[in-house]
């Protein structure tokens, strides 16, 4: 699962995906990977449970969630920037394969 | 995408951020007309609009996606064999987002029911085997590819 738009998907993070699908294609199979918009409210709601964003302020829709959850309203153009993020998931991948390409380039050169 | 053969969404499900969006009870909108429904909806259908004229239109792009909620209340859920009023996504709203979310772009829904609110999900394993399938053929039968994780 990746999370668009975040700073630690870095080209680091990604690099192990395609050496993956190959070897899922490898055996007749297909892959798809799965781009989350993250937990907002339910990061924090089930308190020690699931609480992957203990001491931080949840992110959500609307500022009043339930009665013990108060989360920070996402602005109109954080969301449109998390949904451009989603389109340029692609792109980073499409990045990384130019990077390998060259990079396997470079070694059959050497 | 790193040789990857498509991508999917994650989602109008569980009761996660995209769908707090989609939910009524978490949105301002507590009524449900069908404009209203696309308006909670449009965080997941600009989405997939994003991304297909990112890739192209072939590329395909799934949506997890919970047909029903079981959320009794805050934190409450209830069980798929209980009378209980359904203050998430019920069954008949859940169809009616399949096809707009379809309309949007989405190639298939990956989809199952349940919620964080409700405490019911693919992880919590107190749900008998098979549970939801009627929910998973319901939304098959009215066009879209959907699979069930309940096996």
């Amino acid at each position: 699962m990746i999370l668009p738009g975040h700073s630690f998907i870095s080209h680091a993070v990604l690099a192990p995906f395609s050496e993956l699908a190959e070897a899922v294609h490898a055996f007749g199979s297909k892959i798809f990977v799965q781009l989350s918009g993250g937990m907002g409210r339910v990061g924090s709601s089930m308190g020690s449970q699931i609480s992957i964003v203990k001491g931080l302020q949840p992110l959500s829709d609307t500022q009043l969630l339930g009665p013990e959850v108060i989360c920070r309203e996402l602005k109109t153009e954080e969301v449109e920037y998390m949904v451009e993020s989603f389109g340029k998931a692609r792109r980073s991948a499409e990045w990384l394969e130019w990077m390998e390409s060259k990079f396997m380039a470079s070694m059959r050169e050497c | 995408m790193a040789g990857m053969d498509g991508v999917e969404i994650h989602g109008v499900h569980e009761g996660m951020l995209i769908d707090q969006f989609a939910i009524a009870l978490s949105t301002r909108e507590r009524t449900s007309t069908e404009e209203i429904l696309r308006g909670r909806l449009r965080f997941a259908t600009e989405i997939v609009k994003e991304i297909k004229k990112k890739v192209g239109k072939d590329f395909p792009v799934g949506l997890r996606f919970s047909i029903k909620s079981y959320i009794r209340d805050w934190n409450q859920g209830g069980l798929p064999d209980e009378e209980f009023k359904e203050k998430g996504r019920d069954t008949e709203e859940g169809l009616e987002a399949a096809k707009i979310l379809e309309e949007a772009g989405y190639d298939a829904l990956d989809a199952d029911a349940g919620s964080f609110e409700a405490c019911i999900g693919p992880s919590h394993l107190f749900i008998k085997s098979m549970a939801l399938s009627s929910l998973s053929r319901k939304t098959k039968e009215s066009g879209e590819d959907s699979c069930n994780r309940f096996g």
